[in-house]
């Protein structure tokens, strides 16, 4: 009888086990709440370019991945980074395009943006507010966190400000 | 002898406990055996699956990158073929129709490029090449459908140049192409040992077990000794660094480098942090100030360089902070934000608009007029330019961001108008309303009109006359030129619950 009581608590905790791999390996990471936004972002008259509700979404998915905990103007700088990237020679010439450029974003790649962000989350305001033109970093278009960067190459560009935990260079 | 017989019971007990205990450890044994049994068949059944999963996603990911490099490699050789036909022609339709396909393949080249694991390597030449080819080819077309003509000696020198450039990175793409196909190289396998090497290279931040398991991970690998970038990426390390030979083609556009902005409305004069706190102060106003602190955070080293000001209330530092930046040149807002959490709208968009004017003018803002109000999460964006006598000055636009439960001004963005904003001593236009008005697309109502300063992609600024016009009520802004009556601009407005926008 103690063998099968022990057979029956390592089948039960086998069957947990097993639960949790599947349900971490099945589990749909993409899956999260929708956020509803007005399909689209004013500009002033002259401006070139207006991003759609695809990539206000999409920016704001990014800042969320990117820098949640970070303070409100940290997340603006983050948004004003992609946006200036958009518009930068040297990278793709549209915000998703920036944003799911394999290995530019740590959040993209690990697929930390998909996690579920509330329709009130304040990366979805510093996306908005990115997209209307409120740029802390002057128009950097690199940042990193000095604790956690990989990229010796990134330590060459000059700082033009530090926000948050958040090293911002042109 | 004597003992034997005294207890037999006894013994015969103690053998049967014997037993018991030995039937006892083997069922243990066996039941053990079983369970390892089941566990590695369980374990190896999982494994096999996540495998097969894994080969899976894997493909995927792999057919995905393969198709952006044959693409981006079609791109690039088309790119190439319609410069040599370029270098031929001498009529403005194949000039016209040339340039068009050049940027239209350069412009996909760019995607294609962006979707290719290279940010790692942080081709910046390559990436301008392409998207200045592009732009500078958008750019000749428009001005050659203007001027009807072909090419002039100078263009053709300068996509000469350009094809040259092309040619050869066309010639590096194909090298690639082929090594990809003959020696079996996968686009995951090189991200992989690029990313490896990124690691290796990086700083010693990292913590000491991250150190170790990327040490174990590249001596499982066979990386250890390789300090080489892995082929293909190799190769386009190589192409960066030939192209960065080459000086960047001259023209005037978006992305040329002869575009040097330096900030018109800053005036003159340094200050000190002590002025930049004061500035700070009287921006925000005294009776805010009460019970709160106000610090030098930082200084910013952008085209506008700065002190960074912040304001925490003294009893709760994290809620409704304000950041902003004053330029260390004339002592200027360059912006300014506050982040609290906004509640129920108590104003309407038009209300925000005043609200805006009014915060803009107490701070010697004046002659301004409101263009659009933006509306989300109970904040009104509103986008307002100033005039110079009757001209709507586009490139000088300042920002502020209204908060629509208590009309708190929460934002202020200056950014574009210490940039731009001068006295410009424009000129009269050259074409009257009603010429200009006649210019407008006979298909369209026109309902309002104004004389505005419109900025283009190179910064270069044109009088228009701007027409309000709706057709199959779709509204439009249609700018004319006021010097020369070129249609320089056509704007949609749509009217939604949140605001104007143009597109």
């Amino acid at each position: 009888m103690r063998y099968r009581k022990g057979l029956k608590n390592f089948l039960f905790a086998l069957s947990i086990g097993l639960l949790c791999w599947q349900g971490w390996t099945h589990y749909d990471w993409t899956k999260s709440e929708k956020t509803i936004l007005p399909p689209a972002v004013a500009e002033a008259q002259g401006g070139t370019g207006h991003p759609r509700q695809g990539e206000v979404q999409m920016l704001a998915r990014a800042i969320h991945g990117e820098s949640r905990g970070e303070p409100y103007e940290g997340q603006v700088a983050v948004g004003a980074v992609i946006l200036n990237r958009s518009k930068h020679p040297s990278f793709p010439n549209s915000v998703n395009g920036v944003i799911f450029q394999p290995g530019a974003f740590t959040a993209v790649d690990d697929g930390q943006i998909w996690t579920p962000m509330p329709d009130d989350a304040s990366a979805v305001k510093a996306a908005r507010d990115a997209l209307a033109g409120w740029d802390p970093t002057g128009g950097c278009i690199y940042y990193w966190n000095p604790a956690t960067a990989t990229s010796q190459w990134i330590w060459s560009r000059p700082v033009v400000k530090t926000i948050g935990k958040h090293y911002f260079a042109k | 002898m004597t003992h034997e017989f005294k207890e037999p019971h006894e013994t015969i007990e103690r053998q049967r406990d014997q037993v018991a205990d030995l039937r006892k450890s083997r069922n243990g044994l066996g039941f053990l055996a079983g369970v390892l049994g089941v566990t590695t068949a369980l374990f190896g059944y999982l494994g096999y699956n996540q495998y097969v999963q894994n080969q899976a996603f894997r493909m995927a990911t792999e057919n995905h990158y393969q198709r952006a490099f044959n693409e981006l490699s079609t791109n690039v050789n088309n790119m190439e073929l319609e410069m040599s036909r370029l270098m031929a022609s001498n009529s403005t339709n194949q000039t016209v129709t040339g340039l068009t396909e050049v940027s239209r393949q350069a412009n996909q080249a760019s995607a294609n490029m962006g979707q290719l694991p290279l940010a790692t390597l942080l081709l910046s030449r390559t990436n301008q090449f392409v998207n200045t080819v592009g732009d500078f080819s958008q750019n000749l077309a428009e001005r050659k459908v203007d001027a009807n003509t072909s090419l002039t000696v100078e263009e053709q020198s300068k996509i000469r140049d350009l094809h040259k450039q092309t040619a050869f990175l066309r010639d590096e793409l194909n090298k690639m192409g082929e090594q990809l196909n003959t020696r079996q190289l996968t686009w995951v396998d090189l991200q992989r040992q690029s990313r490896m090497q990124e690691q290796k290279g990086s700083k010693q931040q990292t913590a000491w077990y991250d150190r170790l398991w990327n040490k174990v991970l590249a001596t499982v690998a066979g990386q250890e000794t390789e300090t080489q970038a892995p082929p293909i990426l190799a190769n386009f390390q190589f192409v960066e660094t030939e192209l960065q030979k080459y000086s960047p083609v001259e023209y005037d556009g978006r992305y040329s480098e002869q575009i040097k902005i330096t900030p018109r409305g800053l005036g003159s004069g340094q200050i000190t942090q002590e002025q930049a706190v004061q500035i700070a102060q009287s921006w925000i106003g005294q009776p805010y100030l009460d019970g709160h602190q106000i610090n030098v955070t930082g200084e910013g080293k952008a085209a506008i360089p700065s002190y960074g000001i912040s304001v925490v209330a003294k009893d709760n530092p994290n809620q409704n902070k304000i950041n902003m930046d004053i330029s260390k040149t004339g002592g200027h807002v360059i912006y300014m934000l506050k982040d609290r959490p906004v509640g129920t709208p108590t104003i309407t968009r038009d209300d925000a608009a005043a609200v805006a004017r009014d915060y803009l003018a107490r701070r010697g803002f004046n002659n301004f007029e409101v263009t659009t109000v933006e509306e989300y999460q109970n904040i009104a964006v509103v986008t307002v330019v100033p005039k110079e006598g009757n001209v709507s000055l586009y490139p000088d636009k300042v920002k502020v961001r209204v908060a629509m439960d208590d009309k708190e001004v929460i934002g202020y963005d200056g950014t574009a108008y210490l940039t731009f904003h001068h006295n410009r001593n424009l000129s009269q236009p050259a074409i009257s309303r009603e010429d200009a008005r006649r210019r407008v697309s006979s298909q369209v109502a026109v309902t309002g009109d104004k004389l505005v300063l419109l900025a283009k992609d190179n910064y270069q600024e044109i009088l228009c006359w701007e027409f309000n016009a709706t057709r199959d009520n779709m509204n439009y802004l249609v700018y004319i030129n006021a010097q020369n009556g070129r249609e320089e601009k056509i704007l949609r407005v749509e009217t939604t619950n949140a605001g104007k926008f143009i597109f």
